[in-house]
């Protein structure tokens, strides 16, 4: 056993665990945004939007994060009007491109969660929030969203 | 029409090879969903055995490997599983580097992962099983092997569908990370044909149109599955879950 060398390897590998967690919490926090976004989107009546969230969650839980990432990473330079956007020196940044396609994918499976949590509301709540005069803002947010969330937790 | 023709059948066309690599997609996730499902039973047994070190160890396996990343153990099998089998052939006296089958590390590694997810789903499964049949099936007189042919399988299986179906889902998307090791799998060879023919946009989006065919075709076939289990099922709540 060489232990110098694994000692050397060790603080290698530590300096990088900043970088992981960084790209961890950022892409949790803006997926989590985008989550409560198209949940509100699909469990809102309106069909297209809807359709449209469903679109999403499909997409993103179907298809590998690999392609997703390479397809942020090199795809996105191949189109003129990105390149000479003012979005490119960006979209030009592996950590930019590779917050971006996790947040978009952690997105579509976190959106799926809260709707779970949504569903597991029990309507006879939400009937008697509606009966003492809760509004909609108001209902959702003393009723619906805590105990969605609580819910959602474990998941 | 030149997209067209990229990726289609012609001679200049990447259609035929990108069919190829999507049934080689289908191949090793397969071949992984078999032995993450003979590693799965083996360590669900443990866990459900009762004795102490066992239960440790299936609980040290599901641990480990649902915690670490898939491109690592796919790492870990294939250079750690190369350099093993070239220090074989050099002990043999064979010199050189000798690769381990990509096709085989591939399988091996996203296995072991679902493996460890596997055995969660059956240890859910014998669970949820009503401890009343299996009363009941001693108190008829049934020995452990044949409690176990005909009460326990055919129940841990029928329960067991939708969490493999997840499975399934979850090491399909795996495969793609195979590609690391070269093995033409859809992934790959989208890279491949993005990369010689600059059109890296083209080729993703058709990549992934493909994994979403797939994955959304083995949907159904679960779902099927899941419906034709449950058919002689009395509270027949299944169907659309």
């Amino acid at each position: 056993m060489d232990f110098a060398f694994l000692a050397q390897t060790m603080t290698t590998l530590l300096k990088a665990v900043p970088m992981t967690l960084a790209l961890f919490s950022l892409s949790v926090f803006f997926g989590g945004l985008l989550a409560l976004l198209i949940v509100w989107m699909r469990v809102g009546g309106n069909p297209v939007l809807s359709a449209t969230a469903k679109g999403y969650i499909f997409v993103f839980r179907g298809s590998p994060l690999l392609i997703q990432m390479f397809l942020v990473f090199y795809g996105l330079g191949q189109f003129g009007f990105i390149r000479y956007s003012f979005l490119w020196p960006f979209l030009r940044e592996p950590f930019v491109c590779a917050v971006l396609s996790l947040a978009l994918c952690t997105a579509g499976y976190s959106a799926e969660i809260f709707r779970g949590g949504i569903r597991a509301v029990s309507p006879r709540e939400i009937e008697a929030a509606r009966s003492i005069g809760m509004s909609g803002a108001l209902l959702v947010r003393r009723i619906l969203a805590p105990i969605a969330f609580r819910h959602a937790l474990p998941a | 029409m030149a997209t067209l023709e990229l990726i289609g059948f012609g001679s200049t066309g990447w259609g035929a090879l990108l069919l190829l690599a999507t049934l080689m997609t289908l191949a090793v996730t397969a071949s992984a969903l078999a032995i993450g499902a003979v590693l799965g039973a083996t360590i669900s047994a443990a866990k459900l055995s009762g004795k102490a070190s066992l239960v440790a160890l299936g609980n040290v396996y599901t641990t480990v490997f649902r915690g670490v990343p898939e491109l690592l153990i796919i790492y870990l099998i294939y250079f750690g599983g190369s350099s093993a089998v070239t220090s074989i052939g050099t002990a043999m006296g064979y010199e050189g580097f000798l690769g381990l089958p990509s096709f085989l590390a591939g399988a091996l590694a996203v296995g072991i992962i679902s493996g460890a997810y596997q055995a969660e789903v059956f240890r859910g499964a014998y669970l949820a099983i009503s401890k009343g049949e299996l009363e009941a099936a001693s108190a008829i007189g049934m020995h452990r092997g044949l409690r176990f042919r005909r009460i326990i399988i055919p129940q841990v299986l029928r329960l067991a569908i939708p969490g493999l179906g997840n499975v399934w889902q979850l090491s399909l998307k795996d495969s793609a990370l195979i590609s690391v090791t070269g093995l033409a799998e859809l992934m790959r060879t989208s890279q491949v044909a993005a990369g010689s023919t600059r059109q890296y946009f083209l080729f993703f989006i058709v990549g992934g149109i493909l994994y979403l065919i797939l994955t959304s075709l083995s949907d159904r076939v679960f779902n099927g599955a899941e419906r034709r289990a449950n058919r002689s099922m009395p509270t027949a709540a299944m169907g659309k879950a």
